[in-house]
């Protein structure tokens, strides 16, 4: 948009805005494993299309908490979710650091059975994604004297609601989730640019959207033989409505023309433009040799339902050891791949394409009618970062995240 | 294409209990705390069946005492010190037994039994007190349960013991009376081990002060039945505790290592009074 405006003055602030379009996009929309849910779960790298037979099942899938031992209300919340991401050289040779940082309670889920059925009522946040930043530079460029530039960003998406399961027979299940998907997003971006020759620009940028949608999840789980578990489960989000609204605002001046007011603009755009999410499938296989032992994979494939996506698969793996009866650990590797398509040599500004792998540890304790789990998950990933508008130029990216989680559950 | 649409839950359905006929039941998993919990309960209902019995026994040579007010007030009392205990899954019954002889027993599960010549032994609440949690403390521990090795201590594989408590043949049952006979004879003529009964009166001691009786009351009481022991009374069932001696000086240095001696508890001598007063 910027670039219409065709005044070489404004080169640095375009750069700049430029990158930080890129910061514009959703929590992270290029990743679909971005936050762990669950006790078990979460502890183990999120895999849990196999096992599910607890509330957080109605998150992996559904058909899962038909085997849930009995009622139950459990609850986790990330005491931390730090993420750093870091562009190499971005601004002069200087490298852009975003961090973002968020305590939320992401699952709550109440369990009741009833014979060979169980309900399920669930609440969910698989993403959350909080980011503020000043920054000031001074002198980063010859021309530029300082640039300060101020960005507050929040984009949080909740799923809520009932789960049912059934089993038939003695080892097969099916069951279904059915989620309110509610997203909010905000952000509001302001800079403040002066150059040596005392021209000055000034930013501010407002963005709102909201999204109300349905996510279905249908699953089973079938138990071939004893100790093996197999759990399939498909979903889809249909967006309803996608309502957003951005208001702009730009002023500056040029000294070297003169010009008092070089160019002033105030904008408001409105859009209901919504986004088609992917469809989703998981797979999973559970092994329990041992009452203190199980060992479980899942493959999560994404098919993509918009241009510019790819279709993705996504592998992680769990085990979960008892020390004893009432203390248990647990630990996991999951990938969390870009779904954007390959880049070559056409790509151009703003694209991001960075790969993730994660582990996961945690540790339970029981006691005879509740259980309270600590633990840690740690990505990390790598990439190139097209961050200019309109450049083909990429620079190296890398990510990190650790994420501390608390976690409780009781028998009702 | 439409016919299969048409068709496509019937299609589920038989496949579902096609699917649903192979395989098995999913008891595998169970983690290893629902086992651990469920194997707990289990023993504890096995420990609560096993209790009934051996109570029956005493109530087979002894007869309860009908008097709803004493009994209540013992009730109060036991239920009292009770919830100080970490047992919540049991549920505490509190008798009087119909006669001169002075003692009190505590079965497996929860049922205590202390004798109308005991009460009327003691002079206050804060006696009373200490003889049922000296009771209940060898419930909470489970000496009787321990000492004839009815529970096992393994998570996942019950001791043939246990099961004999938890089976259903007719050689369980038959099993199961002898092990009530073995605890009834315990109870009256082998009692406890001397490290048992010192461990009980200790942990007597402890709910006491903490519930604010006066602890020294419990020491009388056992003072007090020096004398039928020294003459040898038969009514005392000496055999089934360590000597009064043992027990007197062990207290009494319990007291002076966690500085109780100047410790001065109610003793509630004259509600006490009153509520036995029928006996």
């Amino acid at each position: 948009m910027k670039k219409d405006f065709g005044i070489k003055s404004l080169l640095f602030s375009i750069l700049i805005y430029s990158c930080f379009a890129t910061a514009q996009l959703k929590a992270d929309d290029t990743h679909y494993k971005n936050m762990l849910i669950g006790e078990r779960a979460a502890t183990m790298g999120g895999t849990y299309v196999a096992i599910s037979d607890d509330s957080t099942g109605c998150y992996y899938n559904p058909a899962g908490i038909a085997y849930a031992v009995g009622d139950s209300l459990s609850g986790s919340g990330n005491v931390l979710h730090k993420m750093k991401t870091v562009y190499s050289e971005t601004i002069g040779t200087e490298d852009w650091v975003r961090e973002s940082e968020t305590l939320v309670p992401n699952y709550f889920g109440v369990l009741k059975k009833y014979k060979s059925y169980s309900f399920c009522f669930s609440y969910v946040v698989p993403e959350a994604f909080i980011e503020h930043q000043d920054l000031v530079f001074d002198s980063p460029l010859s021309t530029v004297k300082k640039y300060y530039q101020s960005l507050h960003s929040e984009d949080i998406t909740y799923l809520i609601g009932p789960s049912g399961a059934v089993r038939i027979g003695d080892s097969f299940s099916i069951g279904l989730t059915l989620y309110y998907h509610y997203r909010s997003f905000m952000r509001q971006q302001h800079y403040f640019l002066e150059e040596t020759d005392g021209s000055y620009e000034v930013f501010y940028e407002s963005k709102k959207q909201r999204e109300d949608g349905v996510m279905p999840k249908i699953g089973m789980q079938w138990s071939p033989w004893s100790l093996l578990t197999v759990g399939m489960a498909l979903d889809q989000t249909f967006l309803i409505n996608a309502p957003s609204q951005g208001d702009l605002s730009y002023h500056n001046t040029d000294n070297k023309t003169d010009t008092a007011s070089l160019f002033t603009t105030m904008n408001r755009t409105k859009s209901e433009v919504k986004r088609k999410l992917p469809t989703h499938l998981a797979f999973g296989v559970a092994y329990f040799p041992t009452p203190s032992q199980l060992y479980t994979v899942d493959i999560d494939y994404y098919q993509a339902q918009e241009k510019g996506r790819a279709n993705i698969m996504n592998y992680s793996g769990g085990t979960e050891y008892y020390l004893n009866p009432t203390n248990a650990v647990r630990f996991g590797l999951f990938t969390n791949y870009t779904n954007l398509p390959d880049t070559d040599s056409s790509t151009v500004a703003p694209y991001e394409y960075i790969d993730i792998l994660g582990a996961s540890l945690g540790y339970t304790s029981y006691s005879s009618s509740s259980s309270i789990t600590l633990g840690a998950i740690y990505t990390y990933g790598s990439g190139k970062a097209w961050l200019y508008s309109g450049s083909t130029t990429s620079r190296n990216m890398k990510r990190d995240s650790l994420t501390l989680l608390f976690s409780a559950s009781s028998s009702l | 294409m439409n016919l299969f649409s048409k068709h496509l839950w019937f299609y589920i359905f038989i496949i579902s209990f096609v699917f649903a006929s192979f395989g098995n039941a999913q008891e595998f998993r169970l983690r290893a705390h629902h086992l651990f919990w469920k194997n707990q309960e289990a023993n504890t209902e096995r420990e609560i069946d096993f209790g009934r019995g051996v109570s029956a026994k005493i109530l087979g040579k002894y007869p309860i005492l009908r008097d709803e007010g004493t009994v209540r007030y013992i009730n109060q009392i036991g239920t009292g010190i009770s919830a100080q205990l970490g047992r919540p899954e049991l549920r505490y019954y509190f008798g009087i037994l119909d006669t001169d002889e002075i003692n009190a027993f505590a079965a497996p599960g929860g049922y205590i039994f202390v004798t109308r010549g005991a009460l009327i032994l003691m002079s206050n609440e804060a006696q009373l007190a200490g003889v049922l949690a000296h009771e209940l403390a060898h419930v909470d521990q489970k000496h009787i349960v321990r000492k004839l090795k009815l529970q096992s201590t393994d998570r996942s594989v019950t001791s043939g013991i246990a099961q004999v408590l938890g089976g259903a043949t007719l050689s369980a049952k038959i099993a199961l009376e002898r092990l009530n006979d073995l605890a009834f004879k315990m109870l009256m003529e082998e009692g406890l081990s001397k490290e048992d009964e010192a461990d009980a009166d200790q942990k007597a001691l402890e709910m006491l002060t903490s519930l604010g009786y006066d602890p020294q009351s419990y020491l009388d009481y056992l003072q007090s039945l020096k004398p039928y022991l020294e003459q040898g009374q038969a009514k005392v069932l000496s055999k089934t505790h360590p000597t009064i001696i043992f027990r007197y000086n062990n207290l009494r240095e319990f007291i002076m290592k966690n500085d109780l001696e100047n410790f001065k508890g109610k003793k509630n001598e004259k509600r006490f009074r009153n509520k036995i007063a029928t006996l």
